[in-house]
């Protein structure tokens, strides 16, 4: 044999060899002993592997994504209607009833009420500003609420009112984020794409998460608040308007009919289906399904975003008015949208950053006149809610980024021209109704000032815990995996408030 | 000051194990050339080990000393602790003098032997008698929400339980931390270090309740943060059992907690509603639920693992044919919705048979009077809804008799508030909503306030 006939040779039986490893019996078992050994233990082993749910693995049908799901166990809530006042309004002068602050009213802040704190915009000592309005008690449940919200005093045995809601973020962007995302920085899913994703929607002409703004302003966090994460885009919020189209572009452009349109979506399909045919990217069948829902919503979106056909005593109920934007048509369209099936409402409402620099930012001026605004949608949500047999499972929460300071805000040391109140993390005010929850009920205790929380502290994993608990999902449970990891809304705290449940 | 010393011990034992076992290693390498200076420094392995472990024996027994422990298995762990020293000593005499040699390997097993019994016993002293095995067993399951209230008896039904799960492993048999074991009645009573732990009727002067309420950060917070804490509930249930005299023997009736038992329990997040059927159910057929799945009805388990339905036809065109299919489904569908469908008497008939329906949906329906007779005989009905159909008083009547209806919706139906008191009487149980709620006008609400001019 030549040499280059050995050298051949031998890399024939080389490659034949490699190839047996693969094939006989006894490479298989010498190669797998270790293998077989770690499956033998996994089996051996119950406990390491968390108990089998679909919730715990990423569980969605590319085709149609917001196909409706079961949740974890039976849950008391099916929709959610969650109201956030964008700027965080005073809980001294709505839920907070704190008569020792009147007594302090003008004189210098202690210091130990200073001492290692920081604040947003205070500096130096600020003087204590008592409440801004008077406090009465109400209902049979005998909750204190303040007379800027004559209104809700009558519906006050509906509502659970958590008193010692605390955060650790001063600034209202990584607040906000904190309340509805989990954590103060960008890039995780909302509460509203994390409960659409686990629960599907049961309307198909309906997106499953609608955003509604009012105020004048987005929140300052941005449209990441509603962002959909590291979940699949098409769980992201869809913000509507309750001015003009309700969706931008909704309306088919000057030229183009009905039939043209669907062709035209057709075609995009069919190419957007050759393409899924050569690479089996998941995410394009949710693109393909997105086409489609937008073209069912062209008809049914405008439909249900309408008010101005709803009766008159409706609309003197709510104080809306067709054709405006402003909060009270929002809130009437949360209830719509709910009623035909939406799952998950979000409104922000903006303008409660009540720091006194205006009459406007005035704890005694701007904040009543935001009061007055607010009050009789959300007193009417609440009776619209119940009267249609809707109460029962939806769940409304009204709350904020964080609460406003004892003392009067005294920003770069100077007095300011009204009172106001500065950004305060260490406690304030939200309210929880129907869905399960308890109604007539206050959790939660501050010091005599209102300054810190005394019992029944919640943070924003608790009341993310609870709205997840009452949808029917254990939010330890209910995981998605990115990056490597399952991560949850709550990531590693959170804790159901079963003080405030029926 | 030798109390302290003791406390040395949990460290200190590691040095001689592994000495120790290093020495019985080399012992068994094979003895030709090549191994030849492993053999060479067995001898003065065994020497350090030796004297390690005569070093952990003596922490040992100073550590055995402070009472922390239980007295019997200490016993043990300390004879072949000290045994263990002994033989080392042993074994490394007659390896430097070069004595006995066929019982050297021989000698090594044994202290291999006595390492592993003797470590086995110091660490369950420590750990817990069921550490090494914990893996194995299904966690201490203990269902208080499955206790029959009636006979249970207040400290070994659910006091028990409790303790179990969350402070005998350091309050028990095994170890008693502080002095204190909370395994049977006398050592509770007896209390610890520091004195009584439970004063019958008051909570505030019980210690052991004191401790467990305490702020998780706090030193003196029981359980130590990082070992399980005990849940709301089960904080709730100790309390109680404390304020009503912290009785050994009594029933919760005798004890006169029996409904406060029921209240802490009943905020349970696993307790179902009413609404929701606990007895089980076979599956549904599956080939009915494709079927149906294919008319666009939305049917869904309640939960994931649940055989029990619900059911929505909002997306759906073809009514007739999906309505008659459901009727397949009587014994899982339990909550179906059929709003703003063109619902109609005759479709109502198909209903009839859905006896285990406890939310119903017909509301904004072409339904009437007549066809709530098909409704007679839904027993679990709780929930009806209505609103925005043409039925009446006289419709009503035909469900006067369903015992469990929880809440009857009539918004923007013909039922006058008049009716109301009519059949409030006739169905005392059930709360009748026909809504028309007003917001009255204040004075206030279209009032702006402006800055005061100066």
């Amino acid at each position: 044999m030549t040499q280059k006939g050995i050298h051949t040779h031998r890399l024939l039986k080389e490659v034949e060899k490699a190839a047996l490893q693969h094939k006989t019996r006894r490479h298989f078992l010498k190669e797998s002993a270790m293998g077989l050994g770690a499956l033998a233990m996994g089996a051996l082993f119950p406990g390491c592997e968390p108990k089998s749910s679909v919730f715990g693995n990423n569980f969605f049908d590319p085709t149609n994504p917001l196909a409706p799901k079961p949740p974890m166990f039976p849950g008391k809530a099916k929709s959610v209607i969650y109201i956030h006042m964008a700027g965080a309004p005073s809980q001294l002068e709505l839920f907070s009833y704190k008569p020792e602050l009147s007594k302090l009213d003008g004189q210098d802040c202690p210091p130990s009420l200073l001492e290692g704190k920081k604040f947003a915009f205070i500096r130096g000592v600020p003087k204590m500003l008592g409440p801004q309005a008077k406090f009465k008690q109400h209902g049979q449940s005998g909750l204190w609420l303040s007379e800027n919200l004559p209104h809700l005093s009558t519906v006050i045995d509906d509502i659970a009112i958590l008193n010692s809601v605390t955060t650790d973020q001063f600034n209202h962007a990584p607040a906000q984020l904190l309340m509805h995302t989990g954590t103060a920085r960008l890039g995780r899913p909302s509460l509203g794409s994390w409960v659409t994703y686990g629960l599907g929607s049961e309307n198909k002409n309906l997106p499953g998460f609608v955003v509604l703004t009012s105020g004048g302003n987005n929140p300052d966090a941005g449209k990441s608040v509603w962002g959909s994460g590291f979940l699949p885009s098409v769980y992201q919020g869809v913000q509507c308007r309750s001015e003009g189209d309700p969706v931008l572009f909704i309306n088919n452009p000057h030229g183009m009919d009905r039939d043209l349109r669907k062709a035209s979506i057709e075609a995009i399909n069919k190419i957007n289906q050759e393409q899924y045919e050569e690479y089996k990217d998941p995410e394009t069948l949710s693109r393909i399904a997105q086409y489609e829902m937008a073209y069912k919503m062209q008809i049914s979106v405008p439909e249900v975003m309408n008010i101005a056909d709803e009766p008159a005593h409706i609309h003197a109920m709510y104080g809306t008015k067709p054709g405006e934007a402003n909060f009270a048509n929002n809130v009437l369209l949360a209830r719509k949208l709910v009623e035909k099936g939406v799952r998950f409402v979000q409104l922000f409402d903006w303008g409660w950053d009540a720091h006194g620099d205006s009459a406007g930012n005035a704890v005694d001026i701007g904040l009543v006149n935001k009061c007055r605004k607010v009050d009789r949608p959300i007193t009417a949500l609440i009776l619209d809610l119940k009267q249609r047999g809707l109460l029962d499972d939806t769940l409304v929460i009204w709350g904020s980024e964080f609460g406003r300071t004892p003392m009067m805000e005294n920003r770069e040391g100077k007095k300011m021209p009204f009172k106001g109140r500065d950004h305060h993390a260490e406690a304030f005010s939200m309210w929880m109704a129907g869905g399960g929850i308890k109604g007539g009920t206050s959790y939660g205790e501050t010091d005599e000032i209102g300054y810190s929380a005394v019992s029944g502290k919640v943070e924003a994993f608790d009341i993310q815990a609870t709205i997840l608990n009452q949808l029917g999902f254990d939010h330890e449970k209910f995981t998605f995996e990115s990056q490597g990891r399952p991560f949850r809304l709550t990531d590693v705290s959170g804790k159901v408030i079963h003080q405030i449940l029926a | 000051m030798l109390d302290f010393l003791g406390r040395f011990h949990p460290v200190l034992v590691h040095l001689p194990i592994g000495i120790l076992l290093l020495a019985v290693l080399f012992e068994w390498f094979p003895k030709n050339k090549k191994y030849k200076s492993f053999h060479r420094v067995i001898p003065i392995t065994l020497l350090v080990g030796a004297m390690g472990a005569m070093v952990s024996a003596v922490t040992g027994y100073l550590l055995s000393q402070s009472g922390d422990y239980e007295t019997n298995l200490v016993g043990w762990h300390q004879w072949i602790g000290i045994s263990l020293t002994i033989v080392a000593f042993v074994y490394w005499f007659l390896k430097s003098e070069k004595h006995y040699k066929p019982f050297h390997r021989a000698l090594s097993v044994i202290v291999l032997l006595m390492i592993t019994i003797t470590g086995h016993l110091g660490g369950s002293i420590t750990h817990g008698e069921d550490f090494l095995t914990a893996g194995f067993s299904q966690s201490p399951s203990y269902d208080l929400s499955a206790i029959n209230l009636d006979s249970a008896k207040f400290y070994d039904d659910l006091i028990v339980p409790i303790l179990e799960d969350k402070c005998y492993s350091c309050h028990g048999s095994t170890k008693q931390k502080g002095k204190l074991r909370l395994d049977s009645r006398t050592h509770i009573l007896k209390g610890g270090k520091d004195g009584v732990v439970l004063v019958a009727g008051s909570v505030e002067e019980s210690e052991l309740i004191d401790r467990i309420q305490l702020p998780r950060e706090h030193e003196d917070h029981m359980p130590p943060k990082e070992k399980k804490q005990l849940t709301t509930q089960e904080i709730e249930i100790i309390n109680l059992w404390i304020s009503s005299g912290a009785d050994f023997a009594k029933t919760l009736a005798q004890a006169g907690a029996k409904e406060k038992v029921a209240t802490i329990l009943s905020v349970s997040p696993k307790a179902s509603p009413s609404d929701v059927p606990t007895d089980p159910v076979n599956p549904a057929n599956e080939e009915v639920l494709s079927q149906l799945r294919k008319l666009e009805v939305v049917i869904l388990p309640l939960a994931e693992n649940s055989n029990y339905l619900n059911a929505n036809l909002v997306n759906v065109t073809n009514l007739d044919s999906a309505i008659e299919m459901l009727s397949s489904l009587q014994e899982q569908l339990v909550w179906l919705k059929l709003s703003d469908q063109p619902v109609s008497d005759k479709h109502l008939t198909h209903i009839k048979s859905l006896k285990h329906i406890t939310k119903l949906w017909l509301d904004h329906t072409t339904i009437t009077d007549a066809g709530l007779i098909n409704l007679a005989e839904l027993k679990n009905l709780t929930y009806l809804n209505l609103n925005g159909t043409p039925i009446s008083a006289s419709g009503i009547l035909h469900v006067q008799n369903l015992k469990n209806l929880k809440t009857i919706y009539l918004f923007q139906t013909l039922v006058t508030i008049d009716n109301v008191s009519l059949l409030k009487e006739k169905m005392p149980w059930a709360h009748i909503e026909i809504g028309n709620y007003r917001v009255p006008s204040l004075a206030t609400d279209t009032l702006i306030l402006k800055a005061p001019l100066n």
